[in-house]
């Protein structure tokens, strides 16, 4: 008899932040399992796989699990459900020309991705919707067919603001007379802010700059912002240049990183203050060797394997990234969430570059 | 934007220089002057400070030192109603990963007499550069005129115009590159006289006798494993003679007995040849991709393995096809080398080899059936050059034959 399908939404059935590391390990560790199962029952590339390379997928342990190289969304359709109980499809923003993931969804998924978003999200912002600014353009509301894991972000998060304006014109340029007017209603109350990352860097920042615009956020206000720190390492700007910039040019002291990508979305690892990026009660990472692949002690550096209790649509439960990461420690990060706490330092060398934000620029005339 | 790497006149727009290489008689095949300037140029690889990190500049100056030279001038003995002349003009395209493999044909062209105009990858590398400052070098100290004013080497993006012009020019095209890369050339016209070679995407195989391995000494292994790892991971397992698939042949109980010493001797060495994390990521991605579309691929070991090895009952070119490189063998074993042949296709161009008799080879060979294997060669060989490359010999593409009145 093949396994039931666990219920994806079964993942959110605790406290994001509220397991210990024994807890976790054994409430993950069950639930991975279980879906390691289920995908190996209706997923036949995947079952494929396993049998071949990971002896049918079973594991006593979390760094036992088999995982999948992420790279492999770029090559294989893997769903594990029919074809008509497809919701949606996500794709990643691929630079033009190179291969894309397809990441099949259906409701329960995307449920469940959705819940988990707001779980993780409230719980660093609050319940409250926020009046929010969006650095980026809108033309993608207009055009679906546009729909990828970039304008899947700006919409996942926009869920959790209110009275939206989004700051940006097609060719990424911002509009500061609109944004001022917009402040002007409400000068006290605090604003969320959301981009990707490069893009807030270049169309926000550095084009106050350029454009001698001044312009003070409401105390309180918070920016959000992920997509990968490729372009920014080029700039070499890191995560303290970035953040001492926005309190430069905007008054803006809470920055948020989070790390996610399509293959995941809804699981993502969201920055504290103390700048560490936290692993949800329903996700976590592994960091890996870079030569054999071995799990590494805390503080050496490896590939970032990301583990997720949400995709029960397709096998993407267990994936090796091509990240580079670091774990600090884990249930002892000074800002007293409990569980890992890591930091990603870019992309592994030569390989094909992805994420969101670093897939369009602002043209040069 | 084209932009000339090498000319006696750098600056002259690509229409004057062909009009200038049109003016100069070709000459004579191995000239004293074409000797002394191809020994030169691999004097001066010799002396390349980056020849530590590229051994294959060193391989490549070895093939063309004077004693190999004469060797391959008599490859051209001519007999007495024939005579030989250069072809003409050679333009020669580069492939993009391994400048270094298109710098064989263009010295033996050089050789034959040709006038030549390479087109080389627009991606500089190390290779690249060394290979065009010794033309530098030499037109600044004067030397080797007759040969260097004989030489264009160029880059330019795709460009089917500039492709174009050079093709309606030339005597014989020579195109090293990808499939795609050749079906588009080969798209645009060549001068009616003209000849053309391709060398298109190959793969390589490797077999080996079982038996030979269970019963090597220890040193003669270690010795077969390090050839082994040359033949596999130089250029990162992308060479078309790179093997990609391992046939053991033996009984099921000698096979398992000789890849139980092999394997451990071949992982031991393999560290000489450096892996990079994105080459890991590659391969663990094409065992996957390799196991969820082609049944009976099973890992024999750890995914983190290097290299890494697959076992398969079978693997013909649409499982050499999946792999991209990188460290990635699939294991496969045989009762007999014949039953190799149906598992050949015509895309598998180089046959490494260790225990078999010259019988067993060609009995192989005569089984086959179909258009593959082209060269067989020992372990350790796999990415040495020769003058017949694909089943053609270069020089006869390069020189011309002219019949004289007999009698």
């Amino acid at each position: 008899m093949a396994p039931t399908a666990p219920q994806a939404s079964a993942a959110l059935d605790v406290d994001v932040f509220g397991l210990d590391r024994q807890a976790k390990r054994e409430w993950l560790l069950h639930g991975l399992q279980s879906l390691t199962r289920h995908h190996h029952a209706h997923c036949a590339p995947y079952a494929a796989m396993l049998d071949a390379l990971w002896q049918g997928g079973a594991a006593d342990s979390l760094e036992a699990l088999p995982w999948l190289p992420v790279r492999l969304f770029k090559q294989l359709d893997l769903k594990s459900v029919p074809d008509d109980q497809v919701l949606r499809t996500l794709v990643s923003s691929g630079t033009t020309g190179a291969a894309v993931s397809r990441i099949f969804l259906d409701a329960e998924t995307a449920r469940a991705q959705t819940r988990a978003l707001t779980r993780i999200f409230s719980h660093f912002a609050g319940n409250r919707r926020m009046r929010m600014l969006v650095v980026d353009d809108d033309s993608f509301l207009r055009d679906r067919s546009r729909f990828n894991a970039r304008a899947a972000g700006i919409l996942g998060f926009s869920n959790f603001g209110r009275d939206h304006l989004y700051l940006l014109d097609e060719q990424l340029q911002p509009d500061w007379d609109a944004l001022a007017q917009w402040l002007s209603r409400a000068p006290e109350e605090p604003v969320l802010l959301f981009g990707f990352t490069f893009i807030v860097w270049q169309s926000f920042v550095q084009a106050a700059r350029r454009d001698g615009v001044e312009l003070r956020f409401p105390a309180g206000s918070m920016l959000v912002h992920g997509g990968g720190w490729k372009k920014m390492d080029e700039q070499k700007v890191d995560n303290a240049a970035y953040k001492a910039a926005l309190s430069a040019a905007f008054g803006i002291e809470r920055v948020h990183n989070y790390y996610g990508m399509v293959e995941q979305v809804g699981s993502i690892f969201f920055e504290c203050e103390h700048g560490h990026l936290h692993a949800p009660a329903y996700a976590d990472v592994i960091i890996r060797d870079l030569q054999d692949l071995a799990p590494v002690e805390n503080g050496t550096i490896g590939a970032i394997q990301v583990l997720s209790l949400l995709p029960g649509s397709y096998p993407g439960h267990s994936l090796l990234t091509e990240d580079l990461g670091v774990i600090h420690g884990e249930d002892d990060c000074p800002c007293g969430r409990p569980g890992k706490h890591f930091g990603v330092l870019g992309r592994i060398r030569n390989v094909e570059v992805r994420g969101c934000s670093d897939t369009r620029t602002v043209p040069t005339a | 934007m084209t932009r000339i790497l090498f000319s006696v006149d750098g600056d002259a727009p690509l229409d004057a220089q062909l009009s200038r290489l049109a003016g100069l008689a070709p000459l004579p095949p191995f000239s004293a002057q074409a000797r002394a300037f191809v020994a030169d140029f691999a004097r001066r690889v010799f002396a390349l400070p980056v020849l530590r990190e590229h051994p294959e500049l060193a391989t490549l100056a070895h093939w063309f030192r004077p004693a190999a030279q004469e060797h391959l001038s008599r490859r051209l003995q001519a007999p007495a109603n024939e005579h030989l002349l250069a072809r003409g003009l050679v333009f020669h395209l580069a492939p993009a990963n391994v400048d270094v493999l298109f710098a064989y044909a263009w010295l033996m062209s050089v050789l034959a007499g040709n006038r030549n105009v390479a087109r080389l990858s627009q991606k500089p590398s190390a290779q690249r550069e060394a290979l065009v400052s010794i033309l530098h070098a030499m037109q600044a100290e004067g030397l080797h005129g007759e040969v260097l004013q004989r030489s264009v080497l160029l880059t330019y993006p795709h460009d089917d115009a500039v492709t174009t012009l050079l093709s309606r020019h030339c005597h014989a095209r020579i195109i090293w590159g990808g499939d795609a890369t050749v079906a588009k050339i080969r798209s645009l016209p060549l001068a009616p006289l003209a000849l053309e070679l391709a060398f298109p995407d190959r793969f390589g195989v490797a077999a080996i006798d079982a038996a030979a391995v269970a019963a090597a000494e220890d040193v003669e292994l270690q010795q077969l494993a390090h050839r082994f790892i040359n033949d596999v991971l130089w250029f990162g397992q992308q060479a078309c003679s790179s093997p990609r698939t391992l046939y053991w042949v033996g009984t099921a109980d000698t096979v398992q007995a000789a890849r139980a010493r092999f394997w451990p001797a071949v992982r031991a060495q393999s560290g000489q040849v450096a892996d990079e994390p994105a080459a890991l990521m590659a391969r663990v991605t094409d065992a996957h991709l390799m196991a969820a579309l082609a049944p009976g691929v099973h890992a024999n070991g750890a995914l983190g393995s290097y290299p890494l090895t697959l076992d398969a009952d079978r693997a013909d070119g649409r499982l050499r096809e999946l792999q991209s490189g990188h460290g990635l063998v699939v294991d496969v074993r045989l009762d007999s080398l014949a039953e190799l042949a149906p598992q050949l296709d015509d895309r598998d161009q180089t046959l490494v080899q260790h225990g078999f008799s010259r019988e067993a080879l060609v009995a192989l060979l005569d089984r086959l059936g179909n258009r593959a294997l082209d060269r067989i060669v020992p372990f350790g060989r796999a990415l040495d050059f020769h003058p017949v490359w694909d089943g053609t010999d270069l020089l006869d593409v390069l020189t011309r034959k002219i019949t004289l009145p007999g009698n």
